[in-house]
């Protein structure tokens, strides 16, 4: 057993700034406690101390930005971490509030050797912009130790990990002042004053005699750092999300050649979905061109399960409206959005008449994809005077919260209103109007553009009732709606 | 009663003798929704709109009562909880009008397909799902839309609607065949809407029901006086408005005219 330890002792400062600083950098410090737990280097250039009062920090100077520690952020940029080191080790455990633990003994032969494992490691997570601390030993309390204490560069790894030399181990961690350990002030107190200045000499001591004087979670803690006690950490597991590709050896210039892969893609994404009890909400196909940019093709999907026929059926509908810029080279599947599924009972006799939940959001979803989302509405009313403001398209049906003790109002309300000629004095379309009843004045937004209609309902020739209104600045006529 | 010894009975029952009288299951009560009308539920030899089947509405403009012909069924179909889709509407449908006229808004779904085939497309898979409480269909504005062979292919889709299926066609197809189980034709008539029964699958045609438009729409509420039709020039302008404050409501300072108008 190798553990490599992975301290992230800059987490509070990164969680703000994950990206690397431009220089020149701004001086930010950490507060817990309204005190100062962490300041990068500028921060240290103005005079700001670990453990200083925040008061005083903000006193050296106003260029200095102070932040409340976040641990929940720092937990989660923890856990994403976690999930890039399984790709360094089967055994990820996250030892809080900084520190990942990965047991490597078992990669060194896959990264060859030591060295290049930790070279790669070191690349990647300054590439994500993190600065840490590496250290090695046989028990995962040693790397913690070794981490704090003696922190090892990833071109120089200490030569007893190199050579698996226990003794060597032994040396150095019994170097190791007392300090370092992972025990109360009070506990280090007593131990300067009992004379022990190393760790080495705190092991020569008897194992009982020590847990009489520190208490019984001292010596377990010697015991676990030595090796002597079984130290189980809790796995880290990664997070769950389903992104498959497959390359094709021979570019595909079709799309429709496209739906055999895809729809094998589908049904490994179902099964992945089905074990975690998950359904996709929004898939993402993303398509490697062999020239030029990729195409992304997105599809929404309403339905509260993973049928691949269904998701295949909208894939299509999708494709059709899609232009292959050239030929594709990789395809790849992203459940982007996905929801746990709630499992629900069928029917056993489900009427013929009986609205289908399922085939409805399937029905709307196959709308939305042909047609266009701007296409597929549904209405609501607002509470606005004016008639053109006072309704609106939305896409998802709600309820609407204002109800209707408006006059009589028509079905069909025209795009714009349409200027009516005038015959004899009357106001004309196609055919004398005669104005039934009416007015029904609208005078409004006169904070903005002033509106001051008279409404009529007025009867055309033919028959059919029109909305009709005088602009009364204007003295003009329109028709704006008609009654259905 | 039916008795198994009636010769008469037991030749009836054999499968391969078809009565005209019994078109299909359609015709029976479940397969029907009554319109409000109970004038025109009695014209409908099935008592209603028939469900699962295409539902023809020939008229030659919007605007003579045709919403206010199918509000009953609409807002039965939609405080019911099914959908209501209006696919490719003459005009915008203005939501306060059809909330006054108690349909549920959050059932209806407006679709605006561009051109020939994204219509027929649309309609054929609303029919086909099977989950269309009611739909509205206007082919008037295509009329190449509405040929034999898709009017032919709707009314197969539309065997899994559990809803009616009201399509909206202007009067010229109405000499020419259709497979719609029901054809209308919508004229306006002083004080209403007269429909004329064209077919209707399996009963007679030729009947005439006249439905009169909603009283508060027709009734002449407008003072003689008060029509601006004198509102030739601007200088009546002033007068107009006053008769307004005399009779009407009152009319606040600012719409009075102001010298900086003329």
């Amino acid at each position: 057993m190798l553990w490599l330890c992975i301290h992230f002792h800059r987490l509070p400062l990164e969680v703000f700034s994950p990206a690397r600083q431009a220089v020149p950098e701004t001086a930010l410090a950490i507060v817990e406690r309204h005190r100062i737990c962490a300041a990068n280097a500028a921060a240290l250039a103005l005079g700001v101390r670990l453990d200083m009062s925040a008061s005083s920090a903000l006193a050296l100077s106003d260029t200095l930005k102070l932040r409340e520690r976040e641990p929940a952020h720092e937990a989660s940029t923890l856990a994403t971490l976690a999930d890039w080191a399984c790709s360094f080790s089967s055994q990820v455990s996250i030892s809080p509030p900084d520190r990942l633990l990965l047991e490597i003994g078992a990669s060194l032969r896959l990264f060859g050797g030591v060295a290049s494992l930790l070279q790669t490691a070191e690349a990647e997570v300054s590439a994500r912009g993190h600065n840490v601390h590496h250290g090695l030993g046989p028990t995962p309390l040693s790397a913690e130790l070794f981490a704090r204490a003696l922190p090892c560069k990833p071109s120089a790894p200490p030569a007893w990990a190199i050579h698996h030399d226990p003794e060597a181990f032994r040396h150095t961690l019994y170097a190791l002042p007392i300090h370092f350990l992972d025990t109360p002030g009070k506990q280090q107190l007593a131990m300067q004053r009992m004379g022990l200045g190393r760790t080495g000499e705190l092991f020569a001591l008897p194992s009982a005699a020590l847990g009489k004087r520190f208490g019984k979670d001292f010596s377990v803690y010697l015991a676990r750092l030595h090796g002597e006690r079984p130290d189980p950490r809790p796995l880290h597991r990664p997070r769950e999300y389903f992104a498959h590709r497959v390359h094709f050896l021979e570019p595909i210039a079709d799309a429709a050649m496209l739906l055999f892969p895809m729809q094998r893609l589908l049904g490994d994404m179902g099964r992945f979905l089905d074990r975690r009890q998950l359904y996709c909400q929004r898939l993402e196909w993303r398509l490697g061109m062999t020239r030029g940019a990729g195409q992304t093709l997105p599809v929404a999907c309403s339905l509260q399960h993973n049928r691949v026929d269904a998701l295949l059926g909208l894939t299509k509908l999708a494709l059709e409206k899609l232009k292959l810029g050239g030929s594709v080279e990789s395809l790849e599947l992203a459940c982007a959005e996905s929801a746990s599924l709630e499992a629900q009972a069928g029917q056993l006799f489900a009427h013929a008449q009986d609205s289908d939940p399922e085939a409805e959001r399937l029905l709307l979803d196959r709308l939305r994809l042909r047609l266009g989302n701007e296409r597929v509405h549904g209405i609501y009313v607002r509470d606005s005077h004016l008639p053109e403001q006072a309704w609106s398209a939305i896409q998802e049906p709600s309820a609407p919260i204002f109800g209707s003790a408006a006059p009589e109002r028509p079905c069909w309300l025209l795009e714009k209103p349409v200027g009516l000629e005038l015959r004899n004095g009357h106001p004309a379309w196609d055919g004398n109007l005669t104005l039934l009843s009416g007015p029904e004045r609208i005078d409004t937004a006169w904070w903005a553009t002033p509106h001051c209609r008279d409404y009529f309902i007025a009867q055309h020739e033919d028959g059919s009732l029109l909305w009709v209104f005088r602009e009364r600045t204007t003295g003009q006529w329109f028709a704006q709606g008609v009654f259905g | 009663m039916k008795d198994a010894s009636d010769p008469l009975e037991t030749i009836l029952a054999r499968p391969d003798i078809w009565q005209a009288g019994r078109v299909s299951a359609a015709n029976e009560p479940g397969h029907t929704l009554p319109s409000g009308y109970p004038a025109l539920d009695a014209a409908l030899h099935q008592g209603g709109w028939p469900r699962a089947a295409l539902t023809e509405l020939l008229a030659t403009r919007c605007g003579i009562g045709e919403i206010q012909l199918l509000a009953p069924t609409l807002a039965h179909i939609s405080r019911g909880g099914r959908r209501v889709f209006l696919v490719a509407p003459p005009h915008i449908p203005y939501a306060p009008a059809l909330q006054a006229l108690e349909l549920q808004l959050t059932q209806i779904v407006v679709l605006r397909p561009q051109g020939r085939s994204e219509l027929l497309w649309s309609l054929e898979q609303i029919l086909r799902s099977g989950s269309c409480g009611c739909l509205l269909g206007w082919l008037e504005q295509d009329r190449a839309a509405a040929d034999y062979a898709s009017m032919r292919r709707l009314q197969i889709a539309a065997r899994n609607t559990p809803g009616p299926v009201f399509l909206f066609r202007s009067p010229g197809p109405a000499a020419t065949l259709s497979p719609a189980a029901l054809r209308i034709r919508l004229e306006h008539e002083p004080g209403g809407l007269r429909l004329r029964i064209l077919k209707q699958r399996g009963g007679r045609a030729g009947q005439e029901v006249l439905i009169g438009r909603s009283s508060r729409l027709l009734a002449p509420r407008v003072l003689p006086a008060l029509l601006p039709t004198c509102v030739s020039g601007i200088g009546s302008e002033f007068q107009e408005s006053r008769r307004f404050s005399a009779t009407i409501q009152p009319v606040a300072p600012s719409s009075l005219p102001q010298p900086s108008m003329h």
